[in-house]
Order: structure tokens, then C-alpha cells, then sequence
């Protein structure tokens, strides 16, 4: 029972962030997931960000962005739009038990592609459907990438420096998180078939999953209409409270003192005890955050944000340096839990893989393969799951439904 | 379609404090599990003094941090840390499918419930771990914020203006993040556990959850050591927030919507304007095309841009308050908000299902008084007599 989900098929129409990281979850975990791509609208995401000392007539199959999203998955190239791809889509979802799809949300209806057609060839099939704003309601026909959803959530409204001036997340922040959610809807519609033997329709609106991650912001609109209190970096509750600049370029600390006597300790540890008399309690802290602040930058600003946060912690402290992604690679607290994974990627080399986050100690998944190029399952899957003979592949294949490249 | 709720058969004892834990709890008891929070005695769980408030009246059973996180659970008092605390504590875990906790890693453990004895007693038992850095490793047991959390798993980093520090996105990120992660891989273990028979733990560090959900900057940053500022909120002329007439408006656009922008910004010149050919040419050109935006930005409110980015093609957002969102005519329809009476609070207006479907039931309740349901427990699940249960209460155990 390493591989959990082993036995399940999954056709994966999904593209860009939000669906393949849901996708991603699922093979990890063993399910057979079948990347269809289309030639004439690829994802995006295998086409953007590859790196320039590695493009080339099939610069697609190097971008590490996408790589790292899509392995464990088989990729078929299908262009679902001609008819020929089309039925040969549906007899792979007859095979399926869960079909993903991250479209606009009027895109696979307007295909013929809808729950409908999919429950018609295969009647306990659970499909999901991860888009913008949710099947139904006025906003259902816009698009949305990642930047849409923070701002049209409310999101980017909480994502300031004290001001009303927004920002958005460093990432498409509903992206990964739409896809987490996904895959507890996927698994409950699973349970339920268990239980009763019917498929589910699942409409997983990325702009309400985000707002969930924020529901008390609402109720302060809903009791007391207003907005809430811009916040940066700083709190209502604990000062001092911040991101302070340490030694080196872009190297920063981030601290949060909880209570007078962390306060106390806190004061000491950076070299200036009188501070704590100055300002003995939260009220006058929180009053006078900016000179505070100040006196700690001026600290922070000769020293190594790592070994201050180790200081800090071995005190009793809540500090983190605030960690990129490449300090992340070498991170203690990282290496010492592996998260990273060695993969042997056959177009970008031997690199690191994100391992998988949700640890079940019994069940606890695996990266089996590496991210797979454009169509390299096409045989393999049309054969051996869909179960067409070799010569309807060529058929398909000379027909441009089937394509091995773009 | 009549169905039952998926999670109705599973029990889950939950324990800790704060945001990670209990948003997993609050999904889990949204789609149907009994969900029994432990609380400490006397003073509850930490975010019952979080607010907001109506009116801004502290309240310990009415803050709405607390009310949002644990609608639909029963409130349990219980301090485990004493003996007979522990042991009713592991009576309960013994007839429970699942366990949810964010305490200090070790903390079960010197209880005297230590998770492999819990699983050994109740092999059914999904035990899901909840912490910033994971129960193992030398930062197992640092402590953290929200905010020294958040900065751990590097979108702190890649968030905020490149001239200033770093900004930690605004609520409370980085345990909504480990929450979410805990619920779906809780779901995971739990269908698992249903068909083996066989339940296990799962180990959830927020920063490995942050970590693995970067986008593009974690897999350029492993494979190519590519180490990237931050973006900021003007990326460029046509990817930026900017001012609107009434508030806030991204707009999203590259040389590939020329036609979109030359629609949009009703300059059709700019269509062959040489400044927008590529994505060079729109780089080398910010200054003079960044004005261009501002302009057309400033002109328009929120609902004139939504118009035209429906007429135009082109991607214009409008960054919605949160009043903007409540008042959205758009979940309205889709009746995403719901309003509940909760006995202290009065009416209680909160975000509903994550998602809809017609198989799959949601049934959100109210958020439990303190230790409201500890008697209930105590005497169904316990089998403590009135007497007993009196003595317990008397003693600070419950």
C-alpha cells in the first residue's frame, strides 16, 4: 500500500498551475494520470519559462516549472478538438474514474465535453472542474489566471504595507491551493462512489476556495462594515512584530514577540536591555513600533539573519530569516527532513524535485518517474489502456489527432 | 439526489490551537465528520480572543476568528496534561477515526499519548500532525508565528516591492496554507483507512507545504539556482496594479494582446506602435508606456474596467474589497455566503462550501459555546455518571 491510488485512472485535461498541482497530488499517491495535451493549445506552463541554455526544437520538454508539476504523469498528445480526438478522449474517459479539468468554465460544455457527455460514457465517472469563478453565476464565462483570483478575491485588498496600496502574492497564490482542495473533493466524490456507487460532478470555484482562506475578514465586513486594518508586516496584538535587513544583499529576519517577557529577553539578546524600560509594556510598544523597529534594524543590520534566528529560538523566541527559494535548498531544517528529491530528468538533467509534502508514514507515495515529454505515452496509452490496435494508432496519428510533437 | 454526508461516519478528536489545525477540523465537520474539539478549561482555544467582534466587544464566544474556524464542532473541555485528563482523553481517541492536532511536536507524546500506542490501540486511527516545521529535525521545535512561519517557506520572499522588505501576506497565511494541506491529506488517509482497515500518521510542516507550492520560483530556483526579485506591483507598463477612479485595478497584458490593449485603451495606433512588438521592445519602453496605463487606469472605476475587459479581451481586475466581495452580485447567485444563529454572536455570516457538488453534502453548523458539549461527552462517549462528571469539573480536569 505505497501507492495508495493505485488501480485508478484519472484523465487529466487540466493545464497551467491550479489543475496539474491537484493532478500532481494523485499520482504521487500511485493513481495512473493521463496528461492530455492538445498540440494546438499547449499548457502554457511547458512553454514559458524554459531555460535558455536549454532550448531547442523541443524546448517544451525543459521547462523545470512544468517538469516539476507533471511527474508520475503519462502525456498524451490529442487534439480533442478534431472529431478523431475527440472520440478517442471519450473512450479513455469510458476507462476512467476521475476526470480533471481546469478550462474557463463554459469551455468543455461548449466542446460537448460537459459532465453529461462524460457521464454518458461512463455513468459513475467523478469529474472535477477547477475554474475561475464556478459554473454558474454571472462571472462565469471570465478567465482567470493567478493574479485574477487575489485581486477579484479580496486577497490582494489584505496584501499591503500598512496602506491601502495592494499587492499580489509572489506566486498565483489560489493556484496551488484550488489544487489541494481539489484532491479532498476528488477523495470524498470516491468515498461517496464507494458507498453508493454514483460519480459526483464537482465545481470547485478558485475565487471561493480563496476567500476560505481569509473567512474571518469577512464576518468583520458583515458585522461592522468595514474593511479590515491594513496590516504589513506588523500586528494588532504582539510588537515587536516585523521584517528587519541583516548583513548581505536582500537577507532579511523576521520576529514576533509574544509577551513582556519574551519582550525582556528579546531586548538583551540584541544588546539594548534599556529598550525593555522604555517601552515596558505591549500598549507602549505597539504606540511606538516605527522607533522600535528602528533600534532593532539597526541591530539586525550588521548581522547573519540565520544565526540571529538560531540565536533567537534557542532564547525562546519566534524568529525565521525570511528564506528564498534557493536558501531553501540548503536550509537544515530541509535537508534534514529530505524534502527535496534527486530526479533524473531526461531533458534538464539530474535536479531536484519538490518531494511530497503530505508525509502518511504508511502510504507515503513516490516520485516513480520523471515528467514526461510532450506525447511519449501515446503508443502506451492508446494501446494498453484505451485499448485501440496499433493500426488505429497510426490511423490517428496520420489523421493529426494523435501528435508526438508541436 | 438524497445523500448522506461522506465524512458522517468518521469521529475526530481535535487538539491545539490556533488557525492550522481547526481550518482542517472546520472542513472535515463541514462535510460531515463529528468533530470534537478539545479546549483547555476555563480559557479555550486562542483564537477566541482573536476577534473581530461585532462592535468591537471582546467576547470570548463570540470572536469571529473562532466562530469561522469551528463551525459545526462540539466543544469538549479537557486538560490532558493531568493524569486522569490523559486517560479520558485516550478513552475518547480509542472510539475516535481520527486524530487532528498542531500542538508543539512531542506534546502528545508527553501526555502519555503517544501516537504510536494510540494507532497500536486503535489500528483504524488516522493521526494527522499539524506543525510550522514538521514533528522531526532540528527546527522541529522552534517557535513560530504566523509571520516567521509564512517567512520560512520562501513566498515571503518573492512577495512585496523589491525596493522595500519582504511582505508576509495579509490574514493568516501560512497555517491556512498548513490547514488546508492537513484537510486534504487527513481526506486522503481516511478513504485509505476505510478500505484497509488500517489507519496511520501523517506529518504536515507548513513550510514544506509553502515550500512545494511556489509556482515557477521553486523549481527555477532547484534546477537553475535562478534566485528572482520580487515583482512587485508594477512588473511592467501592462502587468501591474495600478490607481483606478475608485479604489484598485490590475491589468495583465503582453505583446501578445496588442489588439486587447489597442481595444481596450481605445488607441488603436498602438496596435503597430513598434514600442509594443515584443517583449523586449515593451521593457525597454516602460517609462513612456507606464504613463499610457496610468492614464486610461485613472479614468475608469472598477465597473468600467470589468466592462471593457469584457468587451476588449484584455485582463483587467479590479482588486475587490472585502466589503466589494460581500456585496458581490456574483456569489450571491451562487449563495456562497452563509448566515447562521449562533446563541451569543446573534447572526454569523461566513464563506460556505469550498466547492459545490450535488453528491457531495455540506452541512455547516454553528460554532460550539465552551465546553458545550463537554457533559454530552462525558457521559455518551465516556460513560461518566453525573456524579462523576461534577468531581471532574471541580477538579480544573474538565
Amino acid at each position: 500500500m505505497n501507492l495508495p491510488l493505485e488501480g485508478l485512472l484519472v484523465t487529466d485535461l487540466t493545464a497551467y498551475w491550479a489543475g496539474p498541482f491537484c493532478t500532481k497530488f494523485l499520482a504521487d499517491f500511485g493513481a495512473t494520470v493521463v496528461k492530455v495535451e492538445s498540440p494546438v493549445h499547449p499548457d502554457v506552463v511547458r512553454i514559458t519559462l524554459t531555460s535558455p541554455a536549454t532550448h531547442g526544437p523541443d524546448y517544451y520538454n525543459k521547462s523545470a516549472y512544468f517538469n516539476n508539476y507533471s511527474r508520475n504523469k503519462l502525456s498524451l498528445g490529442l487534439d480533442i478538438g478534431a472529431p478523431a480526438g475527440r472520440d478517442t478522449l471519450l473512450k479513455l474517459v469510458a476507462k476512467s474514474d476521475i476526470v480533471a479539468e481546469n478550462l474557463r468554465a463554459d469551455v468543455m460544455d461548449n466542446l460537448g465535453l460537459g459532465y453529461d457527455t462524460m457521464k454518458s460514457v461512463k455513468a459513475d465517472i467523478i469529474m472535477l472542474s477547477l475554474s475561475a469563478f464556478g459554473k454558474t453565476g454571472p462571472l462565469r464565462r471570465f478567465a482567470g489566471i493567478g493574479t485574477t483570483m487575489e485581486q477579484m478575491s479580496g486577497l490582494a485588498s489584505l496584501n499591503t504595507y500598512g496602506d491601502e496600496v495592494p499587492y499580489n502574492t509572489g506566486i498565483a497564490y489560489g493556484d496551488p491551493n484550488a489544487g489541494v482542495m481539489g484532491v479532498a473533493a476528488v477523495v470524498m466524490a470516491l468515498m461517496q462512489r464507494d458507498a453508493t456507487g454514483i460519480g459526483s460532478f464537482i465545481d470547485l470555484s478558485q475565487q471561493e476556495n480563496l476567500i476560505c482562506l481569509f473567512g474571518e475578514q469577512v464576518l468583520d465586513w458583515f458585522w461592522n462594515g468595514r474593511n479590515p486594518l491594513p496590516q504589513g508586516n506588523g500586528s494588532m496584538v504582539m510588537a515587536p512584530h516585523g521584517c528587519y535587513p541583516c548583513e548581505g544583499n536582500d537577507r532579511w529576519l523576521t520576529v514576533a514577540i509574544q509577551t513582556d517577557a519574551e519582550w525582556h529577553i528579546f531586548a538583551a539578546a540584541i544588546g539594548k536591555p534599556e529598550l525593555a524600560s522604555i517601552y515596558p509594556d505591549l500598549l507602549s510598544r505597539l504606540s511606538n513600533t516605527h522607533e522600535i523597529d528602528a533600534e532593532i534594524a539597526s541591530w539586525t543590520v550588521t548581522q547573519d539573519a540565520a544565526e540571529v534566528a538560531s540565536l533567537l529560538q534557542a532564547k525562546g523566541i519566534a524568529a525565521s530569516p525570511v528564506l528564498d527559494a534557493v536558501d531553501l535548498i540548503g536550509d537544515p531544517q530541509m535537508k534534514a527532513r529530505g524534502f527535496f528529491e534527486m530526479v533524473d530528468d531526461a531533458d534538464l538533467g539530474r535536479w531536484a524535485y519538490d518531494g511530497i509534502a503530505w508525509r502518511l508514514m504508511e502510504t507515503p507515495g513516490s516520485i516513480r518517474t520523471p515528467a514526461p515529454r510532450f506525447g511519449q505515452h501515446n503508443d502506451h496509452v492508446l494501446r494498453e489502456i484505451v485499448g485501440l490496435s496499433q493500426a488505429d494508432v497510426e490511423d490517428l496519428r496520420a489523421g493529426g489527432a494523435v501528435a508526438d510533437s508541436f | 439526489m438524497a445523500t448522506e454526508s461522506v465524512l458522517k461516519r468518521f469521529r475526530i478528536i481535535e487538539l491545539g490551537q490556533g488557525v492550522s489545525a481547526a481550518f482542517a477540523g472546520r472542513n472535515l465537520a463541514g462535510f460531515g465528520a463529528e468533530v470534537i474539539k478539545v479546549e483547555a478549561p476555563g480559557t479555550g482555544d486562542s483564537t477566541r480572543r482573536a476577534g473581530p467582534y461585532r462592535d468591537d466587544r471582546l467576547n470570548a464566544e463570540a470572536s469571529g476568528l473562532y466562530l469561522y474556524l469551528n463551525a459545526g464542532k462540539k466543544s469538549l473541555t479537557l486538560d490532558p496534561s493531568t493524569t486522569t485528563g490523559a486517560e479520558l482523553l485516550r478513552e475518547l481517541i480509542g472510539q475516535a477515526d481520527g486524530v487532528l492536532e498542531n500542538c508543539v511536536p512531542g506534546t502528545l507524546k508527553g501526555w502519555g499519548c503517544d501516537p504510536v500506542d494510540l494507532i497500536a490501540a486503535n489500528p483504524r486511527l488516522v493521526i494527522t500532525s499539524v506543525s510550522p516545521y514538521g514533528s522531526t529535525g532540528p527546527h522541529a521545535g522552534w517557535h513560530a508565528t504566523n509571520l516567521t512561519s509564512f517567512a520560512s517557506g520562501s513566498q515571503m520572499a518573492a512577495t512585496g516591492d523589491p525596493a522595500r522588505e519582504p511582505l508576509c501576506t495579509g490574514g493568516y497565511q501560512a497555517e491556512y496554507q498548513a490547514g488546508i494541506n492537513a484537510f486534504s491529506a487527513s481526506v486522503l488517509a481516511l478513504y485509505i483507512a476505510s478500505r484497509t482497515g488500517k489507519g496511520q500518521r501523517i506529518d504536515i510542516s507548513g513550510q514544506e507545504c509553502m515550500a512545494g507550492a511556489s509556482e515557477a520560483v521553486g523549481p527555477l530556483a532547484r534546477h537553475a539556482r535562478d534566485r528572482r526579485p520580487r515583482q512587485g506591483q508594477h512588473r511592467f507598463s501592462f502587468v501591474a496594479i495600478n490607481k483606478c477612479a475608485d479604489g484598485w485595478a490590475g491589468i495583465f497584458g503582453t505583446h501578445q494582446q496588442r489588439r486587447q490593449i489597442a481595444s481596450a485603451l481605445g488607441m488603436p495606433e498602438l496596435l503597430d506602435d513598434p514600442r509594443l512588438a515584443d517583449m523586449p521592445a515593451i521593457l525597454a519602453h516602460d517609462e513612456e508606456l507606464t504613463p499610457i496605463v496610468e492614464r486610461f487606469m485613472a479614468a475608469h472605476t472598477k465597473a468600467e474596467l470589468t466592462e471593457i475587459a469584457g468587451r476588449s479581451g484584455l485582463t483587467l481586475n479590479p482588486v475587490a474589497t472585502i466589503g466589494e466581495i460581500a456585496a458581490s452580485p456574483h456569489l450571491a447567485e451562487r449563495e456562497f455566503f452563509e448566515t447562521r444563529q449562533h446563541p451569543v454572536a446573534g447572526d454569523v455570516t461566513l464563506p460556505g462550501r469550498p466547492f459545490k457538488s450535488a453528491t457531495i453534502d455540506w452541512g455547516p453548523g454553528v460554532a460550539p459555546l465552551l465546553g458545550e458539549h463537554t457533559q454530552e461527552i462525558c457521559q455518551s462517549l465516556l460513560g461518566l455518571t453525573a456524579s462523576q462528571t461534577i468531581a471532574l469539573r471541580n477538579a480544573g480536569i474538565i
